[in-house]
């Protein structure tokens, strides 16, 4: 048993003396410095042991030598876990995700593509959020349109458009969580970046350092458990989500024209006044001028009221558009998110009891 | 040249995968006489042959006609429905649109003080012309207006009208949310969650987030139809099936509202609500009982609104919370423990 575990040592020691001048994991290159303190550590454990082996010989204590026993084949897995992890996360990091399946595409494919991804959906959502405030700045401005006539300084008034008010309030809050669901996936965007930093990826050495010793072992198959579960198995489940709603179906809102309802309001406004100010010419013109204006404007602004003659399907497929963007949203922003953390987190707590400890990081769940 | 491995390749390569381990650590334990390791090998194999019979079991059950059939019903329901609610919107719009014109109707009375003094003056003195007094005000510098929106008893209405249109954003992007979700599961459901569900489920470092995808696929692709169709069938018994939401409904806001709100400005008489007029308009607008205020078969703006917030808001959430409720119990079935609860805030 003493036998092949020390084989299996020396063995990875020449593998991990070989690698060690390339210290790239998915695209991050490790500092050298970690690399060292990982190698180090193993034959520092390695050595205790030994040395306590050896004590328990000395002493000729059976307990101290089944102890030794034990604590070297913890190393030797240690040793297992970090060759099997070696190889597998190269193979990880050049996977690609698409809908029809998984396959092994360039270096670093899975956190390029899936950064790519992420950005497109930011990108998405933001253009959605600038169309709606669009389209939310028009209805407003045709819905606060007012006109009327103005007889011998006397006026009538009315808003011929207050529709188009209906609308932007229905757009406002929309608007308004769709910006939100930019802010998750910035935040989303910001996770990827910071567990795939040098910094965070450092955990992964430090943990198989940590679990060759003894007193620290549980520890360190926890921080084995979080970097594996955040650095890689995460990308990959925000690649496969992504790959699971593809594409995404955002349709542009078509909004209004403003200056197509305002000018002739305006235009009318004008005839008005000019015939009221034309008095001049006999208060019977000012009159029908005003009349005119008058029946002219109220015919503009029965339009909105007639749903059925047109401008109802008009309405409604902005409308249809607004839900069913900001369905997909939801979707893509809110809820991918959430089920991607709790499978990840559920990862993670199966990874880190088999290793150490079990944990529980479904807390990020509560920044979504 | 890069060969794509297909989702239900990959659950099998799994499996096969945790087969090969569990036999190498088998063999493993009788090298180094492990008992702990042939136990934990004989359990994995157990396991893996569990996950087999549930692959197999769950991707037929998936494609079974039947299945087909009822969730294809559950997506018309809620396409109809959310159909329906648009519709509704649009009804809205109309009448608060009449009624807001209506109510912006301002009159405005813009005498110059020079005019006032001058028909005071034409009122005591007939004969007294007033050109001086026209002169000395050109310029408008001391004109006064006086105005007056006679139909802004409408505005109480039109405030309730605009604060229900900015609430309806709930319900319509609830609904386009379970059927974007619908879609998803129904698309990607047996191809993909389910096949990676099982890939996961194969080793024991993942074991967890597989029983998760297996219970969220068997919850939200069983269950969720089930109770969409649970919704139809609830909604169906208390109304006529081919009768819409916001049928009928057009007039019934300003008569709803309206009229009582005129009757309580003086302006309509007893007349106007036949014989159940006791001077409380609430009677008029609401049924006595809670009964027909949900469920008396007409359309009136209080049943369009409150059959809103139950088909399209109150009902889909049950369905979700039952769902996921459901599917904690599935994944304790086979054997983990997820917390779906933050889940379902975020649903």
């Amino acid at each position: 048993m003493m036998k092949q575990s020390y084989i299996l040592i020396s063995l990875f020691l020449t593998i991990a003396l070989v690698q060690a001048s390339s210290g790239d994991v998915c695209g991050v290159v490790f500092s050298q410095d970690m690399l060292s303190i990982f190698f180090t550590g193993v034959i520092f454990s390695s050595l205790l042991i030994s040395l306590w082996y050896m004590v328990g010989k000395l002493l000729d204590s059976p307990d101290i030598e089944s102890v030794t026993k034990v604590e070297i084949q913890q190393v030797g897995i240690t040793i297992v876990i970090a060759l099997i992890l070696s190889g597998l996360l190269q193979i990880l990091c050049n996977i690609s995700v698409s809908p029809e399946g998984i396959e092994l595409g360039q270096k670093n494919a899975l956190m390029l593509s899936t950064e790519s991804k992420i950005k497109d959906a930011m990108k998405l959502t933001l253009e959605a959020y600038l169309d709606m405030s669009q389209a939310l700045f028009d209805y407003a401005a045709v819905g606060s349109a007012s006109t009327g006539f103005i007889v011998y300084g006397n006026a009538v008034y009315f808003s011929p458009f207050p529709v188009y008010s209906f609308i932007a309030q229905s757009i406002a809050p929309v608007s308004k969580m769709t910006l939100f669901a930019y802010f998750s996936l910035v935040f989303q965007y910001v996770l990827l970046k910071i567990v795939h930093s040098q910094v965070f990826l450092a955990l992964l050495p430090i943990g198989l350092t940590l679990r060759a010793f003894p007193i620290v072992r549980k520890f360190g198959g926890v921080l084995i458990g979080v970097s594996l579960g955040m650095s890689f198995i995460y990308p990959l489940i925000v690649a496969i989500g992504f790959a699971a709603i593809e594409p995404l179906s955002y349709k542009h809102l078509n909004g209004i024209s403003p200056m197509e309802y305002l000018l002739p309001v305006g235009t009318i406004m004008l005839a008005a006044t000019l015939g009221g100010a034309v008095t001049a010419l006999g208060p019977l013109v000012a009159l029908i001028s005003a009349i005119t204006a008058f029946t002219s404007t109220a015919a503009i602004s029965a339009l909105p009221l007639g749903f059925d003659i047109g401008l109802g399907d008009f309405v409604t497929g902005d409308l249809h558009s607004l839900y069913a963007s900001f369905g997909t949203i939801m979707l893509v922003a809110f809820f991918m998110p959430a089920l991607e953390v709790l499978i990840v987190s559920a990862i993670v707590r199966s990874l880190s009891a088999s290793l150490g400890t079990e944990t529980d990081i479904s807390g990020i769940l509560r920044a979504i | 040249m890069s060969v794509v491995v297909t989702w239900s390749m990959l659950a099998i390569i799994g499996i096969t995968i945790s087969f090969l381990l569990s036999a190498l650590v088998y063999m493993l334990s009788h090298i180094f006489s492990s008992e702990m390791m042939s136990a934990w090998s004989k359990h994995e194999i157990q396991t893996a042959l569990l996950t087999i019979i549930l692959f197999v079991s769950l991707t037929s059950l998936a494609n079974m006609q039947f299945v087909k059939e009822y969730t294809a019903g559950a997506k018309n329901y809620l396409s109809n429905l959310y159909n329906d609610a648009i519709f509704c919107q649009v009804s809205l719009y109309s009448s608060g649109s009449g009624l807001a014109m209506i109510s912006s109707i301002t009159f405005s009375i813009n005498p110059t003080i020079a005019s006032i003094k001058n028909a005071f003056n034409v009122f005591l003195n007939p004969q007294t012309q007033s050109g001086d007094e026209k002169k000395s005000n050109e310029g408008g510098r001391q004109n006064w207006s006086v105005g007056i929106s006679p139909a802004s008893f409408m505005q109480p209405v039109l405030i309730a009208l605009s604060d229900i249109q900015s609430y309806l954003f709930i319900p319509f992007t609830t609904l386009q949310f379970h059927l974007q979700l619908f879609t998803f599961i129904f698309n990607k459901g047996a191809t993909m969650i389910l096949p990676l569900g099982i890939f996961l489920r194969a080793f024991k470092f993942s074991r967890h987030g597989g029983n998760l995808l297996i219970a969220l696929f068997i919850s939200l692709y069983f269950i969720l139809p089930a109770m969409y169709l649970f919704g139809d069938s609830l909604m169906q018994s208390k109304f006529n099936t081919t009768q819409h939401m916001c049928e009928n409904y057009k007039p019934s806001l300003v008569s709803e509202f309206g009229t009582p709100l005129l009757a309580k400005a003086g302006l309509g008489g007893p007349e106007s609500f036949g014989d159940n007029w006791d001077g409380d308009f609430a009677k008029i607008i609401l049924p006595e009982s809670s009964k027909d205020l949900i469920f008396n078969g007409k359309s009136s703006f209080t049943t369009v609104f409150l059959r809103m917030i139950v088909e399209c808001t109150i009902l889909p959430m049950f369905a979700i919370i039952v769902s996921l409720g459901l599917a904690r119990e599935f994944a304790l079935l086979l054997g983990s423990d997820i917390d779906f609860s933050q889940l379902v805030r975020v649903v």
